[in-house]
């Protein structure tokens, strides 16, 4: 009587365990090591190289900020110390010329005051709109001008002089136009300046 | 005396059971008490090291921190001062680019008068500011006669600061030549300062 084993042999195959493959057992370590490695390199030396590399830049970043922060508080001490140290006067003569509202009143006295001076007469003073913001307390602010149209009529003599005296005016005036014609009547000229004051918005 | 034979570099392991292979288990072990215990240690030895770097670099960006909230409360203190020194900045800047871009009209009305002879009679002119240191002129006047005319034009172009000198319209009405001129002015560095 035959075994059963070798009745059925003929439906069965021997399948070699991996193990035991020539190649894995002479090469099974190495890359048991290799993948180890790779773990371990994607899961705990990456993470732990990102986490440093995130912790410098912002060390690095805090250490700027910390030196604009050092250079801003020493700037602004210096800054104190020379603005308590500029004379009183100059700080007046600064608002004076360029003042922190609109103050028409200084621009339509600089050039009502001037023309007196020389004997010109003002014909017209036309100040162009403007509109007018509400001003922030915590802001240096920024540069508005006032733009104006002035007519007088003068001697030639007496208009040059007029000129002259507006470039150091009180309030800063700066001129764009001017234009110089004889009057129908009288020996005298019509002299029209278009310009500008300025002021801090 | 023998001779010393030189040592053969074959080391055979005769007792290693070539038959009966080694369970997994068992080669892993082997494993991690040789190769494996170089790699656990560099592994661990990174790890450490990053543990010990990050208390370091913590801390410093801690000091950092405390040092900048020191600072904050000063800055703000001088906020107020920091608005005046900027106005006052902002000031001196327009107040210095506008001298320097302001042009002297007068002079350019007395360069003009100078070239004016006295048969040419001026009607009216006019001063254009171009930019900081031009000016375009428009100017009108009467001449009693040609040669007056031709004088003036000729006076403005030989001055250097005048350019594009050109008549625009000429006529004649009552024994007397009408006529328009264009011209730029420019003014130098050391005018313009004055």
């Amino acid at each position: 009587m035959k075994p059963n084993s070798s009745i059925y042999s003929r439906y069965f195959t021997y399948i070699k365990p991996v193990t035991r493959l020539p190649i894995v057992k002479t090469y099974g370590s190495t890359i048991f090591t290799l993948i180890i490695i790779i773990i371990f390199i994607f899961f705990a030396i990456k993470p732990t190289v990102e986490t440093i590399l995130v912790l410098q830049k912002k060390l690095t970043e805090t250490s700027d900020v910390l030196d604009k922060v050092n250079k801003k508080a020493n700037d602004l001490s210096l800054g104190k110390q020379n603005f308590d140290n500029l004379d009183p006067t100059i700080k007046s003569k600064l608002t004076q010329a360029i003042p922190d509202t609109v103050t028409l009143k200084s621009i339509t006295q600089a050039l009502e005051q001037t023309a007196k001076l020389h004997e010109a007469s003002v014909s017209a003073l036309q100040i162009q709109p403007i509109v007018i913001n509400t001003k922030s307390e915590n802001s240096a602010g920024t540069l508005a001008e006032i733009d104006f149209t002035f007519n007088i009529e003068g001697e030639y003599e007496n208009l040059i002089a007029l000129l002259q005296d507006l470039k150091s005016s009180s309030r800063l005036i700066s001129i764009d136009s001017l234009s110089l014609s004889k009057l129908t009547e009288g020996s005298g000229l019509i002299m029209s300046i278009t310009g500008k004051g300025y002021y801090i918005k | 005396m023998a001779k010393k034979l030189p040592k053969l570099g074959i080391h055979l392991n005769l007792l290693k059971p070539q038959s009966n292979p080694e369970k997994i288990f068992v080669k892993l072990v082997k494993w991690l008490l040789s190769t494996g215990r170089y790699i656990f240690i560099f592994v661990e030895g990174v790890v450490l090291i990053a543990f010990i770097s990050r208390f370091k670099l913590d801390a410093d960006i801690a000091s950092k921190k405390e040092a900048i909230d020191q600072q904050i409360p000063y800055i703000e203190s001088l906020k107020s001062y920091e608005v005046l020194i900027r106005q006052t900045q902002l000031k001196l800047s327009t107040i210095d680019s506008t001298k320097i871009s302001s042009l002297n009209y007068a002079d350019i009305l007395k360069k003009i008068a100078n070239q004016t002879p006295g048969g040419v009679k001026i009607i009216s002119i006019n001063l254009q500011k171009k930019d900081v240191s031009q000016v375009t002129i428009q100017l009108s006047g009467q001449s009693q006669n040609n040669n007056d005319l031709s004088i003036f034009t000729s006076g403005l172009k030989q001055d250097q600061n005048f350019s594009d000198v050109n008549i625009s319209s000429i006529g004649l009405e009552k024994g007397l030549i009408n006529f328009s001129i264009n011209a730029s002015f420019k003014q130098t560095a050391g005018e313009v300062s004055s």
